[in-house]
């Protein structure tokens, strides 16, 4: 954890020195990124969404990227150091330990993730004066984003038992084959035909966590304060679906 | 006890484990062939056998841990996937896995926490069994600095933590020391006393001797022999007499149809309870020879146990 408090410190430190902002009277004049061409009065109708699009990039993932490293290890542990042993000698239903493993994980990486979010709003408004509010309300995708994928991890760590895998498979699903389902470059109906593609991409929007679509959510919440709880909701189904196979699994295991 | 006078407290029927090992589970090992046993309310039961002989396995399975490949087993007349039966069962598995980081106090109120205890009552436990088991000094201090004996008596207190009906207990005695082992054994007289049943497997079998009602001796997965424990001890007895220095070569023939074995400057020889030692005295008297003592003795239980594992017998 001391780690992980480390990565989440020089992260912070990146985007208070890395990002440039030149705010006035209450708005933001430009930004600019280290070293890029900064965006100026003349494209103000744009620097909102590309602002909210550049944070958005940097704080999400990094703070999934980080939640997922703080919790990868978890059942993987728990299988081989045998402390499901003890705790399965208990009068507690199995499945009643997975779903306090899953929501012990998820409450504290909510906490974490909520400061990490309160971190930058109070950083950005100390820095530009300009204070985001909308950007609290992200805190509530970020959650459900982690929520979904950490389902996900409890089953990948029932099936490999080894925190190398878990933290493999989560990691290329945030940073890649999220993104890949749905790329526009990527699509099904070119192989399979429109709507059997269109079937394919929802299917595997549903079977497996929605980072991209969470992203795109917060990215709507911080440009206009838009949210979309409909997304928000249809997001957790993979997070069912996994808590109900990881329990399916647990039962069965010889510990 | 006659056959009417007792209870079935735990019942395995026809129970078989087998396990899937490496690649897809595609090897198999088999750590229980067909075992049947049968438990009584109150009596302390044995588990004994070589390694790999099913006995963990046996106690998992009762412990609702692991799950059998086939065949039934009932604990209090009910089946295990009642989690009230798992309430009254306290497990102390073989090297039990205990959160280091952890002080016993915490660690004992989690466990008394996942068994349903009330807060309180649940306080007031925790310095007892401490107490009983002669670590109350050390309920506030992380568990990583713990001795291996230490940490075998937190994980003995958190089995009897919630005074479970049935105690399971793999393997209780390791890493005591002497005096621990005594502690053990004076413990579970009192427990089993209060009404308790007792399942317990060690290799130490002159304490089992000591403490236990019945023994179950397994062998490759399989039950070999059940029954009291002087069913073992008392089948075999039999006659030691002993000369000084080596008996002649004349008579030294007639002997070796029985046990003739030397230690030191000591004869021993051992001839079944069976047998009358007159035949043995003359043979001696005739070659002058006149034995220093003649003790009837009693097989012990790990004379009883190697014989039938190596299916030899022994004097």
């Amino acid at each position: 954890m001391t780690a992980i408090y480390a990565a989440a410190a020089v992260l912070i430190l990146v985007m208070i020195f890395a990002v440039h902002i030149n705010a006035e009277g209450g708005a933001i004049k430009s930004v600019s990124i280290y070293g890029s061409k900064p965006l100026r009065e003349a494209d103000l109708p744009y620097i909102m969404p590309r602002f909210a699009e550049v944070y958005t990039s940097m704080y999400f993932f990094a703070a999934l990227v980080l939640s997922v490293i703080a919790t990868a290890q978890i059942i993987p542990e728990a299988i081989n150091n045998r402390m499901f042993l003890l705790l399965i000698s208990r009068p507690v239903s199995r499945r009643s330990i997975i779903l306090a493993f899953f929501a012990g994980a998820a409450a504290a990486m909510t906490v974490v993730q909520l400061l990490f979010v309160i971190s930058i709003f109070i950083i950005l408004g100390v820095k530009t004066g300009v204070w985001f509010w909308y950007l609290l309300l992200s805190a509530f995708p970020l959650s459900a984003a982690f929520g979904s994928l950490y389902a996900l991890m409890i089953y990948i760590g029932f099936l490999g038992k080894n925190t190398g895998i878990v933290t493999g498979l989560a990691l290329g699903h945030v940073l890649f084959f999220s993104h890949l389902l749905a790329s526009q470059n990527y699509n099904p109906a070119v192989i399979f035909g429109h709507t059997a593609g269109e079937i394919l991409r929802t299917t595997a929007c549903a079977v497996f966590p929605a980072i991209h679509e969470l992203q795109v959510v917060t990215l709507g919440i911080i440009a206009s304060g838009t949210v979309n709880p409909g997304a928000i909701l249809f997001s957790l189904f993979p997070c069912v679906i996994y808590l109900w196979l990881s329990v399916r699994i647990f039962r069965k295991m010889d510990m | 006890m006659n056959h009417l006078s007792y209870t079935i407290e735990i019942e395995l029927r026809h129970v078989t484990k087998v396990y899937g090992t490496g690649p897809f589970g595609r090897s198999h090992i088999r750590a229980l062939a067909d075992i049947s046993i049968e438990i009584r309310r109150g009596e302390l039961f044995a588990l004994i056998g070589p390694n790999g002989a099913g006995k963990s396995t046996c106690m998992k399975i009762i412990a609702g841990t692991v799950h059998p490949t086939s065949g039934r087993i009932r604990v209090m007349n009910k089946s295990l996937n009642d989690l009230s039966v798992r309430g009254q069962i306290g497990y102390l598995p073989e090297q039990i896995p205990i959160p280091m980081h952890m002080t016993p106090q915490n660690f004992l109120y989690l466990m008394g926490r996942l068994c349903g205890m009330e807060k309180n009552m649940l306080s007031r436990r925790i310095g007892e069994v401490t107490e009983l088991l002669h670590i109350d000094s050390w309920k506030n201090i992380p568990m990583k600095k713990f001795s291996r004996g230490m940490i075998q008596k937190i994980g003995l207190a958190q089995a009897v933590l919630h005074k479970p009906r049935i105690l399971l207990l793999d393997e209780p005695s390791e890493g005591l020391d002497p005096g621990g082992r005594k502690d053990l054994r004076d413990f579970l007289s009192a427990y089993r006393s209060g009404g308790s049943t007792v399942l317990i497997s060690s290799h130490l079998l002159s304490e089992l001797e000591l403490l236990a009602d019945r023994v179950a001796v397994l062998n490759k997965g399989m039950n070999i022999k059940t029954g009291p424990v002087a069913e073992f001890t008392d089948a075999e007895k039999c006659i030691e007499i002993k000369v000084n220095g080596h008996v002649p070569k004349s008579i030294e023939n007639e002997l070796q149809s029985w046990s003739l074995t030397t230690d030191g400057d000591t004869t021993i020889i051992g001839i079944p309870a069976s047998v009358h030692p007159g035949q043995v005295l003359e043979l001696l008297a005739s070659a002058g020879i006149t034995p220093v003592s003649i003790n009837r003795m009693k097989r012990s239980l790990e004379d009883a146990f190697i014989n039938l594992i190596e299916g030899k017998s022994n004097r």
